[in-house]
């Protein structure tokens, strides 16, 4: 009796969770997630030097991933929670509501930053802060505050605190120009000069620590690979050989150099240890290997290879030595790129005359364009995974430009450095 | 004289007969015939007593017997002398007893002619009245002959269209009778027929029967499969309805492909959200959370108009978020 009884309330149960609907949604909506930054409320008696609020909105902005609300749409100005009307917040479709103050302290001449993250539809305050900073540091603390939001809201560290690494050429006189080798924040603001030369520089590389550039100059004659302290601006040759030295990648553990040498006649991949200074040969080919980048496990290779005829994709395990070609699509696919999750290949692709920036599924081996423009090169992938930043040709100089992984949001960096190329993204940087 | 006397008590015994007579023919039920007979004698006893008037008198002439001889007696001589004579002056007297006679006669006829031209003119007058008065009755007669004929030819008019309608009656009784009776046949036929082709259709019937259970069984399964595959197409439509409003609402967090979040979510029956919450965490909090709060961006989800199917499918809904 007591098992009919147990049986019963199962088949009951089982019955009652098979009479509920069930509605399955692989799909969301195409267009960002609405967020409302209301300007902060300056407290501080007089002017700021930058506006927060705006910095952290063009932050949000830019990432792709959030439609920030303009300003002059806004009902009203809250400035804590209790002014919040959530009904005109819902009215205006808006997800999220970010409020903040801005006060200063003559004693620390400082800057005190308060701000709240609200949800709309639960009308719960889901983060919060207060972040002190001087007049210099108010930038910072804004993409701060950017990244915060973003990783409350995406559950994805936001890259609005990084750098990025680019070359810049200037044409100083009509036979005499200027390489620069310049660091700036992930949205080109706050950019400084790190190394120059009149001779070309190519490829700067990020070690995973944020701390060194790896980078190929030309200025003492002869193409050499340097690393440069970002901070002291300590610069140390790493390779010189004869022929090529190009093309350095970090190693995930920043213990080695993956580039390409043509010591030994052909241009062929090498990884060269930094401790030991061993070089270890990967590829053996007549045709030109180069562009070598590692796999976020550092088992392996992607590299550039024409040995097909055609400048193609080509995977390796550093261990075996196998190439494996991955690109078939387009006759020039190039500069390969690993997602951070290693299941996407990002790379420069050769389509409709022009060459572009796709990527392709590690799984399927589907391939997408992911920009529009013209002349696209360098790809080089945010931390997060969620941006690539490239440079393109706009008008008759090179700009940088960044598109969301999806290729959904596209953004160019403002530059007045002449042409701007070979962009790195920085790691994250604490 | 006394031959005379009986002669005339003949007559009068012939008159009175002849009354009798006519009060017997007066008497008779019959009288136009009387009265035409009346009329006749009138009309020949006037001309007879014209005619007599106007003739001269007749001259009575003896007329010589034949001698006949035969043997008698003295006796029977002197008697028949004697009876002669009697008879002679009964002859005489006779003769002068006609003679005062007919001079009484004549004054009597003559009288008699007076008063019989009287009584003829008198007779005339009362004849013309009578005829008169006869005409009158006859005209009458005839008025009430012809209103007898009338009313008889109404009454038989009447009585012949009573006899009409009788029999139109009885024939139409007749016919309907003859209706009812070949209704009733008809019927009775019908009914053989009936029961016959019930019969024969019995087991057609039966055949058919089990076919059209089986149809019957066959669309009964259709119906209520349509009804099912209808319901299942109304709440597939509304479950789709539902899922463009939450994909509306829906933004994936990035790095969260093929994570899943199930949540459930109840509904007011009016469309408006009662609650929401995480029944399988998808293990990424910003997934979760997007979920959640797509559920809660919906102001009001589409639902059937069917409350009853509302309330069996759509008031618990459990919803699962796979990041694509």
């Amino acid at each position: 009796m007591k098992l009919k009884f147990i049986f019963l309330s199962l088949f009951l149960f089982v019955q009652s969770v098979q009479a509920e609907l069930y509605i399955e949604i692989r799909e969301g909506s195409d267009s960002a997630l609405p967020i409302a930054i209301v300007p902060f409320a300056n407290k501080s008696g007089s002017a700021v030097p930058y506006d927060v609020s705006r910095i952290i909105a063009n932050d949000l902005q830019r990432s792709g991933d959030f439609d920030a609300l303009s300003t002059s749409k806004m009902l009203s100005l809250p400035e804590q929670y209790d002014q919040i009307h959530f009904r005109d917040w819902r009215l205006l479709g808006q997800k999220y509501v970010l409020i903040g103050q801005l006060k200063y302290s003559a004693y620390t001449k400082k800057y005190e930053i308060s701000y709240e993250l609200i949800d709309v539809l639960t009308q719960q305050r889901v983060l919060g802060e207060v972040l002190s900073s001087g007049s210099k540091g108010l930038r910072k603390l804004a993409h701060k505050i950017s990244d915060a939001v973003y990783e409350e809201i995406t559950g994805v560290r936001g890259v609005f605190s990084t750098k990025i690494a680019y070359i810049t050429l200037k044409q100083l006189t009509k036979n005499k120009q200027e390489y620069r080798l310049f660091v700036s924040d992930a949205d080109g603001q706050n950019a400084h000069m790190i190394f120059k030369s009149h001779e070309p520089m190519l490829s700067p590389s990020w070690s995973n620590d944020g701390q060194h550039l790896a980078y190929v100059s030309f200025h003492t004659g002869r193409p050499a690979i340097y690393i440069q302290h970002v901070k002291s601006s300590h610069q140390r040759k790493v390779t010189s050989f004869k022929g090529l030295n190009s093309a350095p990648m970090w190693s995930p553990d920043d213990a080695s150099l993956v580039m390409t040498l043509s010591k030994d006649g052909n241009a062929e991949i090498y990884t060269y240890d930094l401790a030991t200074n061993a070089l270890n040969r990967l590829t053996n080919h007549y045709g030109i290997d180069t562009e070598a980048s590692w796999s976020p496990n550092g088992k392996e290779v992607v590299f550039t290879s024409d040995r097909s005829g055609r400048p193609q994709v080509y995977r390796m395990n550093i261990k075996d030595k196998v190439p494996e070609r991955l690109t078939f699509v387009g006759k020039y696919n190039a500069r390969p790129r690993f997602s951070k999750d290693g299941e996407s290949l990002y790379y420069v692709h050769q389509s409709n005359g022009g060459f572009h920036i796709a990527a392709i599924d590690m799984k399927t081996s589907e391939q997408q364009v992911l920009t529009s423009t013209s002349l696209d090169e360098s790809p080089s992938l945010s931390p997060n995974g969620r941006m690539i930043m490239y440079s393109t040709l706009r008008g008759n100089s090179s700009v940088l430009a960044v598109v969301s992984v999806d290729g959904g949001a596209k953004y160019f960096l403002p530059s007045d450095s002449g042409d701007v190329r070979e962009p790195a993204w920085s790691p994250f940087l604490n | 004289m006394k031959k005379i006397s009986a002669t005339k008590t003949n007559n009068q015994t012939k008159i009175a007969l002849l009354l009798d007579a006519l009060k017997a023919i007066f008497k008779a039920k019959d009288k136009r015939f009387l009265l035409a007979s009346v009329l006749l004698h009138i009309v020949l006893f006037s001309m007879l007593l014209i005619s007599w008037q106007n003739s001269e008198p007749v001259k009575i002439s003896s007329i010589p017997n034949s001698v006949q001889a035969r043997v008698i007696s003295l006796d029977e001589l002197k008697a028949l002398r004697e009876k002669r004579e009697a008879e002679q002056k009964k002859q005489i007297d006779k003769k002068n007893a006609q003679k005062k006679k007919q001079e009484l006669k004549r004054k009597k006829e003559l009288k008699r002619k007076k008063e019989l031209k009287r009584k003829k003119e008198l007779k005339r007058k009362e004849l013309k009245k009578k005829k008169a008065r006869e005409k009158k009755q006859e005209a009458k007669r005839k008025a009430d002959e012809q209103k007898k004929i009338q009313i008889k030819k109404k009454q038989r008019e009447k009585r012949l269209k009573e006899e009409q309608k009788k029999k139109e009656e009885e024939r139409q009784k007749r016919e309907r009778l003859e209706k009812i009776k070949q209704e009733k046949e008809q019927v009775k036929r019908q009914e053989r027929e009936q029961r016959l082709l019930e019969k024969m259709q019995q087991a057609e019937l039966e055949t058919q029967r089990q076919f059209e259970a089986e149809r019957v069984a066959k669309e009964l399964s259709r119906q209520q499969r349509l009804s099912q595959e209808q319901e299942l197409n109304e709440i597939n439509k509304y479950k789709n309805l539902i899922r463009l409003k939450i994909k509306q609402q829906l933004h994936y967090p990035p790095k969260t492909k093929g994570l899943k979040v199930t949540v459930k979510v109840k509904l007011f029956s009016t469309g408006e959200l009662a609650s929401v919450t995480v029944i399988k965490s998808s293990g990424s909090q910003a997934l979760d959370r997007a979920g959640l709060s797509a559920v809660r961006g919906v102001v009001k989800f589409p639902l059937p108009e069917d409350q009853a199917l509302v309330d069996r499918e759509f008031r618990e809904i459990v919803m699962g978020f796979i990041s694509p």
